[in-house]
């Protein structure tokens, strides 16, 4: 064994659940719920979920007061001034928790009664919260859409609520970008025609015969992070939260690594990063409940008598055979935790040690290198890494080349023309994760129709080409200072992977 | 507070009455109901409901044992799948083995189960159990 553990004794059974305490860790009242092996009766509870809410609030309570990174250097905060926060709102039991915990313990009304001292008013956390909900009803398999529902979810709470079709991450837009899928390096092009239905375009591209569901999945997340991002930036807002509990991010961490997500890990799993890409924006994102096991937010739910939604997404749902790998993952996690209660936690504290791409480069005062489809931190060459570690088939190559050559060796000219002008080119500019997700991680079916026999193409949402032009623009103010990096194209990938070559 | 240790004088039929309660998405496997008033037997043969019991299930409506194990946690859960399921095909939404499905919590009269002996909690007339899956909150 590696990991320093004695070996378990393989004939030893489960270690036998040591009975929960009759009693809570805190008072002789009888406890109402066990949280990992701690028994607490709900005054007890209720202290222990608040207090590990404040502090899994607590970057974002910072940032509220010192105000953004560029404010902290020039001071530009004044002392009483606060950050507006959108929250991010499905509906769901966590996201509905993270609503009352903000509300009770963010936000102090002067009329509040439960005050126990009313002339003290400490100043609100933030200077105030909007309600975002995505209606991805647009989804297929997301069934119809339920804003109306949710709007009478918060229609108790006093913040605004606002909801917004996932679609609009294609609007405003005056051009169509889109991406031909059948080059492997993505070309890209714009034109001014638009088409009627982008978001089911672009998520019906993904064909069960060359995506998994994790694919759906993934591209599905991205394009709903980076709307919440946009939204939040849009109203004002510095801060995004989000209702992540523990167990989703546990499950997010592994179901990542599987995904080739590891290098954005940190952001992905943390308690906040720094979402800005630009200078002057500045948006944290935040997960208050990050800490906070399924199972405490479910009882704090029903001892609050917190309405919620039941959330039936395609991806996590209840068709195991078609579940992607988070689905997989889930069950599995949720066996584990079972019997080790400590599972999740485990899986955190481990994430979270790898740190945040994000935080080094605030340090070393660089700007960032991002994804443009799902907008988290990406390194330089996931293409060149994946062709690298993949065996491709001779004919994927040879339908790379537009001038298609009978001849079995490969011509020459092919490394030129798969880059008529990397300008347009895609591929080099994704992460890893959103490259296999574009790419196809599947075999092409056999019989299926070449490439180039029927045009693949497939629309983008706009902020993907605002993004890509900005990573070439800052690539271009690097390239005085690191050198251009050698694009090699087919030709030098083939001669490397050569050996690997199957020929049909 | 009033103490009611003792339910009234031995009102003890065959039959208990429960409240089962369904959140979190559990309730579309149990005919897309929250709230179910269930009468089960006080007493099971605990073979019976062996994973290995080749006899098929007795029907709700046979006589209950007037004696034997009194009906637990594990027995209504069997009893919840065999009885109460909506889709007999998928079991494993619901139950793993003769447990839950890891991920569901179950509240009995508002108490963590695993304060109350989990599968060995003995039921007792108008408990209240409610099981909360976790699994799809967002
Ligand atoms: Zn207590
Ligand atoms: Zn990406």
């Amino acid at each position: 064994m590696s990991c320093g553990q004695p070996a378990p004794d393989e004939t030893q059974e489960l270690p036998a659940a040591v009975a929960p305490a009759a009693t809570c860790v805190r008072c002789s009242l009888p406890p109402g719920i066990v949280v990992r092996t701690t028994s607490y009766c709900w005054e007890h509870f209720h202290d222990h979920f608040t207090f590990a809410y404040r502090k899994g609030i607590d970057g974002a309570r910072t940032r509220s007061r010192s105000g953004r990174p560029q404010d902290v250097l020039n001071g530009a905060k004044r002392g009483t001034k606060r950050s507006k926060v959108m929250l991010a709102f499905s509906g769901g039991a966590s996201s509905r928790v993270l609503l009352d915990l903000l509300q009770k313990n963010s936000f102090t009304r002067p009329d509040d009664p439960s005050l126990s001292n009313p002339r003290f008013k400490p100043p609100p956390t933030f200077e105030s919260l909007e309600i975002l909900y995505v209606d991805e009803s647009g989804v297929p398999g997301f069934g119809p859409d339920r804003t109306e529902e949710v709007r009478a979810l918060v229609a108790e709470t006093p913040f605004p609520f606002r909801s917004i079709k996932l679609e609009s991450i294609f609007t405003p837009s005056t051009t169509t970008f889109s991406t031909s899928y059948s080059t492997p390096s993505l070309l890209t092009s714009t034109s001014t025609s638009t088409p009627l239905d982008p978001l089911t375009s672009l998520l019906s591209f993904l064909s069960p015969s060359t995506h998994s569901p994790t694919s759906l999945a993934s591209l599905h997340s991205s394009l709903l992070h980076s709307l919440l991002r946009r939204e939040a930036l849009s109203s004002g807002c510095e801060i995004l939260l989000t209702g992540e509990t523990a167990n989703r991010v546990a499950i997010q961490t592994i179901a990542g690594m599987a995904e080739g997500r590891g290098f954005s890990m940190g952001e992905e799993v943390g308690c906040e990063w720094e979402a800005s890409e630009e200078e002057g924006g500045g948006l944290l994102v935040a997960r208050p409940l990050s800490s906070i096991l399924l199972k405490e937010v479910t009882y704090y739910a029903r001892i609050r008598e917190l309405e919620s939604l039941t959330m039936r997404r395609p991806e996590t749902g209840v068709e195991p055979k078609k579940a992607g790998i988070e689905a997989l993952v889930q069950d599995f996690v949720n066996g584990l935790e079972a019997n080790f209660p400590s599972t999740v936690s485990t899986i955190i504290r481990t994430a979270q040690k790898l740190g945040m791409r994000s935080a080094d480069e605030r340090e070393r005062k660089v700007e960032g290198i991002r994804c443009p489809l799902c907008g988290l931190p990406a390194q330089l060459g996931a293409e060149d890494w994946r062709k690298a570690i993949t065996i491709s088939t001779l004919s994927d190559l040879k339908s790379a080349a537009p001038s298609s050559s009978s001849t079995p060796s490969l011509p020459a000219p092919a490394a030129a023309a798969d880059l008529p002008s990397p300008e347009a080119a895609l591929a080099p500019l994704l992460c890893y994760s959103c490259l296999l997700i574009m790419q196809g991680t599947l075999p092409p079916p056999r019989g299926a129709p070449t490439p180039d026999e029927e045009e693949k193409v497939v629309v983008l949402p706009p902020y993907v080409e605002e993004m890509a032009r900005r990573r070439r623009r800052i690539a271009e103010e690097e390239e005085g200072v690191v050198g251009r990096r050698t694009v090699s194209g087919v030709e030098g990938v083939r001669r490397e992977v050569e050996g690997y070559l199957l020929d049909e | 507070m009033a103490t009611d240790s003792t339910t009234a004088a031995s009102e003890a039929g065959p039959m208990i009455s429960l409240t089962v309660e369904f959140g979190g998405g559990m309730e579309l496997l149990f005919h897309h109901q929250h709230s179910h008033n269930v009468q089960i037997p006080r007493f099971y043969d605990p073979p019976s409901i062996a994973p290995t019991s080749s006899s098929s299930p007795a029907p709700p409506t046979a006589p209950a044992p007037l004696q034997g194990k009194k009906s637990d946690i594990r027995y209504l859960i069997w009893w919840l799948r065999e009885y109460l399921l909506d889709d007999k095909n998928r079991p494993e939404l619901f139950s793993q083995g003769e447990t839950i499905r890891p991920g569901i919590l179950i509240l009995i009269n508002s108490t963590d189960w695993e304060l109350e002996g989990e599968l060995e909690y003995e039921l007792e007339e108008g408990d209240e159990c409610v099981f909360i899956s976790t699994l799809h909150g967002g």
